[in-house]
């Protein structure tokens, strides 16, 4: 597989401290490759080094992004703009915050369609409750009525997944991206999340702390302490027979250590 | 009712009185602010002059309802001015961050160790006393204080994960300004708004007071008190009733804004 995502020898910096040290990475389209670690390993400062979200204060000091061969550290800002929301799409930590509380649903996602120069008001609204359509959510035109705090986590979460998707991204940078959810709203999300990722070829970066989770859906693991990747292999090799002792760390560290492989049983209504 | 709702009620129901008796004036009173009248000279409060007339035999309580349109007015202008561009440059350069914040901050920090009211008479002086430069001068130094107080606002803002998924969609920084930042400073905004407003009023009717807002024979609530006061002695109410006007206003804005604040601002717990 060709890369669709390939990163070298990565150096970000606040000021004189690295908090991502020569990370290299690739991801292949239609791939989902899980980013464990830490709090404060870097994991997300990585994710929006690739975006070019990274704080003001940040820098990177060395190493290549690129996206299909192309470099986006060279890119002039206004083009790497561009490639947010529509190339490369970020699924948020917390879907409760990470929509703007004044404003209703559909102009949120009307702003970001039009941003993207799709069509007219009719053809953006379009899109937008097909999209919503395509993450089973009943009553779209309701849905795009609504303001952020009328729905659920879960809700939220699948309306952020339809925003991701709605512009064809290649790729995908979940940062956490059920952190904030129930468990039985987390195996929901990441299962339409994942096969709608692998149904368009998209590639995803899943950056999680939570290894069931990972190792559930991902196809290969990279392991990340104190910005370096210390371990990186398939999902079923590092997570269960891990070489590094960092891994064997986080392993050890899970609450029951026998975690459940499937979302809980609900009741039939 | 709790402390807030009634704030809001008491300091809301005086300004609206007080805005509805400026704008109403010529509905409730049949004399104009400027009407001379030699015959009707320093008469006390009558059936005819509700609260008496000047030297010049004008009629207080018109002068005292039309001056209202001047003074809320003026204090309205400062407020627009001061803070409009305050929190439009605050949040600009807090969301903008880098070297444009760093020189808006050092030029705030050199603006606001300068006493204002020494450089609002120095300007007033130096520019000619009239209303449109007072509200100019008024307006503009507030611009620093506002401006701090907004960019740390915008600084937070900039902070939540709606802004940054707004950036991470694409979204063009003035837009971000436009949709995500203005929008959500709003509640800060009217809150210190109303409280900005009542000092303001009472800033300006100071200026007026010493003859730099308001010139003879406009009608302005600093300026009615400057001219009753020659008369203060045997008639009082020339200087005491413009006086109360402002006094009253000014605390009106002041409760309103204590209110929206214990309301808007989960922070300050004081519902």
């Amino acid at each position: 597989m060709s890369a669709l995502l390939a990163i070298e020898g990565l150096t970000v910096a606040y000021g004189a401290a690295p908090v991502v040290r020569g990370v290299s990475l690739t991801l292949a389209a239609g791939e989902v490759l899980g980013l464990v670690g830490e709090s404060g390993s870097g994991k997300s400062t990585l994710g929006m080094a690739v975006l070019g979200l990274l704080d003001p204060a940040a820098r990177v000091e060395a190493g290549r992004i690129a996206l299909s061969g192309d470099d986006l550290l060279a890119l002039p800002a206004a083009h790497r703009r561009a490639l947010c929301g529509s190339t490369i799409a970020l699924i948020p930590q917390e879907p409760m915050a990470a929509l703007n509380p004044t404003l209703r649903i559909g102009r949120q996602l009307d702003l970001v369609l039009r941003r993207h120069g799709k069509g007219d008001a009719a053809a953006r609204r379009q899109i937008a409750e097909a999209a919503l359509a395509s993450v089973m959510i009943a009553d779209p035109p309701r849905i795009l009525g609504s303001y952020p705090f009328q729905l659920s986590g879960g809700q939220l979460q699948r309306v952020l997944i339809a925003l991701a998707f709605a512009l064809g991204p290649r790729l995908i940078i979940a940062d956490e991206p059920t952190t904030a959810l129930d468990m039985s709203a987390q195996g929901a999300v990441l299962d339409l999340l994942v096969s709608r990722a692998r149904s368009e070829g998209a590639g995803v970066l899943l950056i999680s702390h939570n290894l069931p989770l990972v190792r559930r859906y991902a196809d290969r693991v990279a392991v990340m302490q104190r910005g370096a990747i210390v371990e990186e292999g398939t999902a079923a090799e590092v997570l269960a027979a891990p070489a590094h002792p960092y891994t064997t760390a986080l392993i050890a560290a899970l609450p029951a250590n026998t975690p459940p492989r499937t979302p809980l049983p609900v009741p039939e209504a | 009712m709790s402390s807030a709702r009634r704030s809001i009620t008491i300091g809301g129901g005086i300004v609206v009185l007080m805005v509805l008796l400026s704008v109403c004036a010529p509905l409730l009173t049949a004399y104009g602010p400027n009407e001379v009248d030699t015959g009707a000279i320093l008469e006390p409060p009558s059936a005819r002059h509700w609260a008496g007339t000047d030297n010049l035999g004008r009629d207080l309580f018109a002068r005292i309802l039309y001056g209202g349109r001047t003074s809320l007015g003026v204090a309205f202008g400062i407020v627009a001015i001061g803070m409009g561009a305050g929190a439009l440059l605050g949040c600009a350069v807090g969301l903008a961050g880098g070297w444009a914040d760093r020189i808006a901050m050092r030029l705030v920090d050199v603006a606001l160790a300068i006493p204002s009211l020494v450089i609002a008479l120095a300007l007033a002086a130096a520019v000619g006393p009239s209303l449109v430069n007072l509200v100019l001068i008024l307006g503009g130094l507030g611009v620093p204080l506002y401006l701090r107080l907004f960019r740390s606002e915008a600084l937070s803002l900039r902070e939540r994960p709606f802004v940054l998924a707004a950036r991470a969609n694409g979204a063009p920084a003035w837009r971000l300004l436009a949709v995500h930042i203005l929008p959500n400073i709003a509640p800060l905004f009217a809150t210190l708004a109303s409280t900005a407003l009542g000092t303001a009023l009472v800033a300006a009717s100071a200026l007026s007071f010493i003859g730099l807002g308001a010139q003879p024979p406009t009608p302005e609530w600093g300026a009615l008190i400057f001219e009753g006061r020659n008369t203060i002695m045997y008639e009082w109410w020339a200087a005491v009733l413009p006086g109360l006007a402002v006094a009253v206003s000014a605390l009106g804005f002041v409760l309103l804004g204590d209110g929206l604040r214990d309301v808007l601002d989960p922070r300050g717990g004081g519902r």
